[in-house]
């Protein structure tokens, strides 16, 4: 009998997650454009870390089909 | 459940893991990576290291599972106090992808762990053997003569005799 192991659980739960692509917002650049402060920069960068790991599982999974196929 | 058969006598004494001084180990202290993104990059870069590539490419192999490697790359990790235990498991499936995406490259074929194999249970092929070796070896005690026929032992049962005081009497 096999003991219970975290990773299969915590792979399976990742593959599940259907992404969105990250939208990239753009810097207002116009001398008279509004700043934003840092306490809004923080807020921005905050991204739940599951889905970082889930864009790099996938980035990693396209990468290997495009291998397989070649 | 599975019961030891022998006493453990080398195992470590109750309490003992908390003898040494607090802070002496590295997974009491903070840890080195504290977020996701850079245990990511830590590990990618470890992964692909060529002495590692040749070491994973052998594990693999050898039949080992790479969810089982995985768990124990993290957790080594954790112990060493590189990150803590809740971005290690963070981390896990980004360790399994990079062991395929070596495996693939090395044309190995790799065993993930991820799905339920012949090792966890009894396989239908093997129910079946059996059975049908069972069927052989009744089929075979049905066709010997028999020689002698078996009585069937009858138990008599000694009838319990009353030895008390208030017992009741036989009429």
């Amino acid at each position: 009998m096999r003991k219970f192991n975290p990773s299969i659980s915590t792979y399976k739960n990742i593959t599940d997650i259907k992404l969105k692509p990250l939208k990239q917002e753009e810097n207002p650049r116009g001398l008279l454009s509004p700043v934003r402060s840092p306490m809004m920069n923080e807020s921005k960068k905050s991204i739940d870390p599951v889905i970082v790991v889930a864009h790099h599982v996938a980035a990693i999974r396209k990468r290997r089909n495009i291998t397989d196929v070649s | 459940m599975y019961l030891r058969e022998e006493p453990l006598f080398d195992g470590p004494i109750p309490g003992q893991g908390l003898t040494a001084e607090l802070g002496s180990r590295p997974w009491q202290n903070p840890p080195q990576l504290s977020t996701v993104e850079e245990a990511i990059d830590y590990y990618v870069e470890r992964l692909t290291d060529e002495s590692a590539i040749d070491q994973i490419v052998n594990i693999l192999e050898m039949g080992v599972p790479i969810a089982d490697i995985a768990n124990a790359v993290q957790l080594g990790m954790v112990m060493d106090g590189v990150h803590s235990v809740d971005v290690g498991i963070l981390v896990i499936p980004v360790i399994i992808e990079l062991m395929m995406y070596i495996g693939d490259q090395a044309n190995v074929q790799y065993e993930t762990g991820l799905d339920k194999t012949a090792k966890d249970g009894i396989s239908d092929a093997k129910i079946v053997n059996i059975t049908s070796k069972l069927k052989q070896k009744i089929e075979e005690k049905d066709s010997l003569p028999k020689t002698k026929e078996e009585k069937p032992e009858v138990e008599e049962k000694e009838e319990d005799k009353s030895v008390g005081l208030m017992s009741r009497r036989k009429v």
